[in-house]
């Protein structure tokens, strides 16, 4: 291709990158995507000499003035938006870009008018990554940094190219007016392409070096929070049925002690209820109060207990969390510990952790949890006397028909202690009710009734309501919790992917020195299982998103440190390597020699000399190989850095001349100049004629200047400089 | 001795004869240097034959001197074969054009028949008579002297023919103290004859190979071949210099800057030589004038167009 047609399909090309950025955010109205992609078309068809030609033509002969007025009513309709429709400054600088840009593009004339477009597709890209923190902006990036870098060197030979047209129409009309255009090449191409991968990996350099201060600043005001169920202060029996189809994901959780998933057991506990009216749970312990700091800037929440528990018995986790509608801090039960960039952290009376605020974009945060455990004193103990506290909130029961008692009973017969018990309803509930999302509409009376003796079908809920109904008429104080299941293992990243669909419901029994304990009545459902290529390329990039928003935008200042630490450590550890490496190399060294002097000891000379010769040859094939790389290059630009250099310092010399008066007519040789100079500025002559001839030497001749001949040329050049006409 | 001190004694070996004249006689041994045929032209008197003379006598070559008359046939240049009588075979009788150095006097007054035997001569360096090649000796230089003024009885040389010359250079009158000087010699000799030879054969030959040496960058090159575009594209002339007279410039460059010393070109040296070689192979729209009228304004126009092109930095 040749530059005249390469300069601005690259240049339209950028522009498309950035429209493209910005239309992904899905924040463009149909009418402005349709016109920005419409301007594109027809420039870029006219660009590559397609149809649509003539349109763009006559769209491009429209008067100045013509223009003028496109502008001002854009403007106008700039401050519209601004003041009426969106209200928002963002979105109508926005819209003002993608009108700005459909303008430029059928208005490329001049340089000028390139480098509005450039800078119009850069403020595009901007405030594509306002506008958004998703995945794709990574591969918008990436685009817009190799376009960026095509563009601006074709920019920059193009200048040249017309400059060194000026200057050759300036000079003769004889002469071929027209340069011979240049051929945008493969190698042309793969080079810019070269130095496009280098600056990226640069810019990643700085991005990951470079101290973050805080982010943000120009961030979209509107988020579209995510809607969850089950974590309010009232929860309305059958809400999390409502969301068990839902595939949205809610958060992933990084292990980072685990390599493998956790076989069962692991609850992401969000909020728990203590009372249950027979329609929906309610917390009546809601009062929050302020957790106290850590010492390494966590927030503690305070055990129930004082049993000392062993470091390896705790379960840290990183939980990257969606932009939710609720203030809930969800954590393995139960939570020791969370770290994160919290200003405070609150807790209810049943350990619900919350923020004071709903956030507005996705955070992170870590959890030290502690799993629940059974003292075995608990395990055996007949019967239990439980403090007048969790009496009053934990066995508040709804009028319920009697038969439940009697239920109650008969399903807790063969137990004698209150967790024989508690485990024999648990067990019943899971291998005699069946796991169903279908439970009809209506709303039964007394839906645990109505669940455990007439529809014998639900999910979580049901399952976990009648559990604690069942569990408190027998006098065992329980509580529903509502959370998430850990979701799916991802074993490209080693984390869990949690969806809307993984929200559950459990219950926790109380036992007075183990605390509460998690049961879960439900039955496992076995997932359905996607075709398996699907299956894992949906990991994958679950697993990159991940990554982009664990690495770039949620890199904070923290990672950098840890990073720092993680480099240190390392170090260290390649430095030993090293010194390993250096003494097996010299030993190896060592052995060769001594298995070289033992060959020609055994006559193998004939062998030694063979070795020495093959060296030789590879090392002449290797010195023929890169001159012949060489005499290539130079073929490419066929004059030498001596030779540029010397036409820099012989230009200066013109140009001093040409101040004084005396310029240098194109058709004249340098030794013809010299005679000029000579006959018309006699003083100039002893300082003219030198260089003129330092000049021929070097350019012509191909001798380089020694340091003194370097010297006395600046000399001589300072001195014709100092000379006054 | 090197090339630059064998060029420099066979130059002032030559100017003690050709007196005040050190650029005709340069361009002479560029003519040499550059495996190419001379073109002198110029009124009768001013050293012509004796140039041609001097470079031959200075050379230790074979020297052959043919004056061209109206009457002079291509056996009387190339040569005849003869029957000989005891061996009942054809036997070659070599011409005078088997010599190092040719000097064809006054070429332009023998007729084209005539003339256009030398092409081959001057082309091939070879000679075909009766379907047999002779070789020629090397090296070969053709040295041919026309009067442009004069008129009757004269044959003009075709532009084929020219093309062949390598350059066409003129004399001029000498001035006035270098005149005396020529008088002042004692007159009992050619002044020629005195010359002794300053270089072998074997020696010109090397100095030829030299010149291949010589290193024209890439920008003169453009520059020489932009010359010859616009010869082609000038509103003044009929005719462009052809690519004969591309090469004859590209060499005729490396051998005077080999003259002067350097083992490189300048643009100086191109533009120098343009019209000397140029000129004569370029047609002008006009055709005015006597055919000296019209070689001095050839080279006009050729230094014009030269001038129009710029010259790299």
């Amino acid at each position: 291709m040749i530059l005249e047609r390469a300069f601005p399909v690259s240049s339209i090309l950028l522009a498309a990158i950035g429209f493209l950025g910005l239309v992904l955010t899905g924040e463009i109205p149909g009418g402005l995507i349709l016109l920005g992609l419409a301007s594109l078309v027809v420039s870029a068809a006219q660009a590559m000499e397609f149809a649509g030609e003539r349109l763009a033509r006559q769209i491009a002969n429209l008067s100045s003035a013509t223009w003028n007025v496109f502008l001002i009513a854009v403007f106008v309709f700039f401050g519209a938006d601004l003041l009426l429709i969106s209200r928002d400054i963002l979105p109508a600088a926005v819209h003002f870009l993608i009108l700005l840009m459909s303008i430029k593009l059928f208005h490329l004339r001049q340089r000028k008018d390139f480098l509005q477009l450039y800078a119009i597709s850069f403020l595009e890209l901007l405030a594509a990554a306002a506008l958004t923190v998703d995945l794709w902006y990574a591969g918008v990036f990436i685009a817009y940094v190799f376009a960026a870098i095509w563009t601006l060197i074709l920019y920059h030979l193009r200048n040249e190219a017309e400059e060194a047209r000026a200057a050759v129409q300036a000079g003769k009309e004889l002469h071929d007016p027209s340069p011979i255009p240049r051929p945008v090449t493969a190698q042309f191409f793969w080079a810019t392409n070269g130095i496009a991968v280098v600056s990226f990996c640069l810019t990643m350099a700085i991005f990951f070096l470079i101290p973050r201060i805080g982010a943000g600043f120009f961030q979209k005001n509107r988020v579209d929070l995510i809607r969850t169920s089950g974590f309010s202060e009232k929860v309305d029996l059958g809400v999390i049925g409502a969301v068990k189809l839902d595939p949205t994901v809610v958060m992933r959780v990084e292990l980072p002690d685990q390599k493998a998933p956790i076989p069962e057991g692991l609850y992401f506990r969000g909020a728990a209820y203590d009372t249950y009216d027979g329609r929906s749970w309610a917390n009546r312990l809601a009062a929050r109060r302020l957790l106290g700091r850590t010492p390494d800037g966590g927030f503690l929440v305070p055990s129930e207990l004082t049993l000392a528990v062993p470091e390896s018995a705790v379960m840290r986790q990183e939980i990257l969390i969606e932009a939710l509608d609720t203030t809930v801090l969800f954590g393995a039960s139960f939570v020791e510990s969370v770290k994160g960039n919290f200003v405070v952290v609150q807790m209810d009376g049943m350990r619900g952790l919350f923020v004071p605020f709903p956030t507005s974009a996705r955070f992170q945060y870590g959890v030290r949890s502690i799993p629940s455990r059974l003292l075995e004193a608990d395990r055996v103990a007949p019967s239990f006397t439980y403090p007048a506290i969790i009496r009053e909130h934990y066995l508040q029961l709804p009028d319920t028909s009697p038969r439940v008692a009697a239920f109650a009973r008969d399903v807790t017969s063969g137990a004698s202690t209150p967790y024989g018990r508690a485990r024999a309803i648990e067990q019943h509930l899971r291998r005699s009710y069946q796991y169903s999302l279908d439970v009809g509409t209506t709303v039964s009376a007394d839906p645990v009734d109505d669940f455990l003796f007439t529809r014998k079908t639900g999910y979580c809920e049901h399952y976990a309501t009648a559990m604690v109904v069942l569990l408190r008429t027998l006098g065992i104080p329980a509580r529903l919790v509502t959370g998430f299941l850990p979701g799916v293992w991802n074993d490209f990243g080693n984390y869990y992917t949690i969806r809307q669909q993984d929200a559950h419901a459990w219950v926790e029994v109380y036992f007075p020195r183990s605390g509460w304990v998690t049961f879960d009545p439900t039955p496992s459902v076995p997932a359905a299982v996607p075709s398996w290529v699907w299956w894992n390329i949906g990991k994958i990039v679950d697993s990159i998103r991940l990554r982009w928003d664990r690495y770039v935008v949620q890199y904070s200042f923290r990672d950098q440190m840890a990073v720092a630490k993680s480099l240190r450590d390392r170090s260290e550890k390649v430095r030993s390597e090293v010194s390993d490496f250096v003494s097996t190399v010299t030993r190896g060294l060592a052995s060769a020699r001594a298995w070289l002097v033992e060959l020609a000891h055994a006559g193998g000379w004939a062998l030694a000399i063979g070795l020495a010769a093959g060296t030789l040859v590879i090392g002449m094939v290797l010195a023929v190989l890169l001159r012949g790389h060489g005499r290539r290059q130079q073929q490419l630009d066929p004059r030498t850095p001596r030779q540029v250099a010397a036409i820099q310092l012989y230009t200066r010399m013109l140009r001093i001349l040409e101040i004084r008066g005396l310029p240098k007519s194109p058709g004249a040789t340098p030794l013809e100049f010299a005679r000029q100079v000579a006959r018309e500025w006699r003083d100039a002559a002893p300082f003219v004629r030198p260089l003129t001839d330092l000049y021929y030497q070097v350019r012509f001749g191909q001798t380089s200047l020694s340091s003194d001949e370097t010297q006395k040329v600046h000399d001589l050049l300072a001195r014709l400089r100092a000379v006054r006409r | 001795m090197d090339a630059g001190h064998k060029i420099q004694a066979l130059r002032s070996n030559i100017e003690r004869v050709i007196k005040g004249k050190p650029a005709v006689v340069e361009m002479a041994v560029v003519a040499l240097l550059a495996r190419g045929h001379l073109l002198i032209e110029d009124v009768p008197g001013v050293g012509k034959t004796t140039l041609a003379h001097s470079l031959a006598r200075s050379l230790g070559c074979s020297f052959r001197r043919i004056q061209f008359t109206s009457d002079l046939l291509p056996a009387d240049i190339l040569g005849v074969s003869v029957f000989h009588q005891q061996k009942q075979t054809f036997e070659f009788k070599s011409g005078p054009i088997f010599a190092h150095i040719v000097l064809a006097d006054e070429i332009n007054r023998t007729t084209p028949k005539t003339q256009s035997s030398l092409l081959e001569a001057m082309n091939d360096a070879q000679v075909s008579v009766d379907s047999q090649t002779y070789p020629l000796p090397r090296p070969f230089m053709v040295i041919a002297t026309q009067n442009p003024w004069e008129y009757h009885g004269t044959f003009p040389l075709p532009e084929s023919q020219l093309d062949r010359f390598m350059m066409r250079i003129r004399i001029g009158y000498p001035d006035r103290a270098d005149e005396k000087k020529v008088l002042d010699r004692p007159q009992l000799l050619h002044p020629a004859d005195e010359l002794e030879p300053v270089l072998t054969t074997q020696e010109v030959l090397d100095l030829q190979e030299r010149v291949e040496k010589v290193r024209l960058d890439d920008s003169l090159m453009e520059y020489l071949l932009a010359i010859i575009a616009a010869t082609r594209r000038s509103a003044l002339l009929m005719l462009g210099v052809s690519p004969r007279g591309a090469m004859a410039l590209h060499k005729t460059a490396k051998a005077l800057a080999l003259v002067r010393q350097r083992d490189y070109c300048l643009p100086d040296d191109i533009k120098e030589l343009a019209p000397m070689v140029l000129a004569h192979r370029v047609m002008l729209k006009t055709s005015q004038g006597s055919r000296g009228h019209r070689s001095e304004e050839a080279e006009r126009v050729i230094q014009e167009v030269v001038e129009s092109v710029p010259v790299p930095l």
